[in-house]
């Protein structure tokens, strides 16, 4: 299965670097809007793991700007990846 | 399919759009088979959808079988939109241009309307081509820019009894098309809609010979439409020489309501 923390982590140091920012350090209780991430970014961040992953788990009720960790981020991931998978 | 000689475009305009991939909703019949056909001839690579294909579509996916991409959508469920725009990224790679315009019509009084027709009223009619747009436009986004035309109607300008709830889901669309046009600007996405008034189709093709008629004499040129008028303002603001232009309601109905 595709490693969703991998993608996750890698997206966010792309997009910090890209707003001028410094590789961030980053663990699953990494703070996101403390990283300077803006609903922008969360927009990116979500186009971004559909194309790669092929899941966006936030087609529900909640919107990824409620993900308030990299954690959350990964679980959300986690989840909707298994779920493809148990329906292919 | 039958190629219609003044739709199987010159050189020049099959340069326009060599390459280029449209989503056309509802490219079956009508306004949405004639736009489907200028833009093959364009040479654009054309991905559409309808709830069942028609004969035009049988014969286009044999004419055009690398440039031609059509699945059953039904837009009673338009979170299906999305598996079809991932479809079509995987077959054609990119995605420059979609054109919302598959709906439906429905003529009665609000008095009567049951509540379910109301429903999918608004679902087919806006809540689709709105999922549709967001799919699209993420897309788009990360190749750097696109453009999305949604075609509005007449009714949204203008009142007429018995469509209301279908002028609120066209209202909508071209609210839809104004904000979005802010919010993607920046990402280099244009957002315009055309609104037609009355032009030649199956729906204009039931109406009683003395409201066409009237139509007609109301309209200062005369006439009303063919789906090629409509289908020019189309292809005008999806191409290069609209690259200034978004956030517009182009109405393409003869002067009728100006």
């Amino acid at each position: 299965m595709l490693n969703a923390r991998e993608s996750i982590e890698a997206e966010i140091v792309r997009l910090v670097q890209g707003a001028g920012g410094d590789a961030p350090a980053l663990s699953l209780t990494t703070d996101l809007v403390g990283l300077g991430l803006t609903s922008l970014m969360f927009a990116e961040l979500l186009i971004g793991m559909e194309m790669e992953l092929g899941v966006d788990p936030f087609q529900g009720e909640t919107s990824i700007v409620e993900m308030r960790t990299v954690g959350d981020l990964v679980t959300a991931y986690d989840d909707a990846l298994a779920a493809a998978s148990a329906r292919a | 399919m039958t190629e219609n000689p003044d739709t199987s475009g010159t050189t020049a305009e099959k340069t326009a759009g060599e390459g280029r991939v449209a989503v056309v909703s509802g490219g079956s019949r009508g306004l949405g088979r004639v736009l489907v056909e200028r833009l093959l001839a364009d040479g654009w690579h054309v991905a559409t959808f309808s709830r069942s294909a028609s004969d035009f579509v049988t014969e286009a996916m044999a004419a055009h079988p690398g440039s031609f991409h059509w699945e059953a959508v039904d837009l009673g469920e338009p979170e299906t939109a999305r598996t079809f725009v991932r479809n079509v990224h995987r077959v054609f790679g990119r995605l420059d241009l979609l054109v919302n315009n598959a709906g439906i019509v429905r003529e009665e009084l609000l008095f009567t309307m049951p509540p379910k027709a109301i429903e999918s009223l608004i679902t087919a009619n806006l809540v689709a081509p709105i999922m549709l747009t967001q799919a699209c436009a993420r897309v788009m986004t990360r190749q750097g820019g696109g453009a999305i035309v949604n075609i509005s109607s007449i009714n949204a300008v203008r009142g007429y009894r018995g469509v209301s709830v279908y002028a609120a889901a066209k209202a909508g669309l071209d609210g839809f098309t104004r904000s979005l046009a802010r919010e993607l600007g920046g990402h280099g996405i244009r957002v315009n809609s055309v609104v037609p008034g009355y032009f030649d189709s199956a729906m204009t093709a039931e109406m009683p010979a003395a409201s066409r008629a009237r139509i007609e004499r109301r309209t200062p040129l005369g006439r009303l439409a063919a789906a090629d008028d409509v289908a020019d303002a189309v292809l005008y603001l999806s191409s290069p020489r609209a690259e200034f232009v978004t956030g517009q309601s182009m109405v393409i109905d003869g002067g009728l309501t100006c």
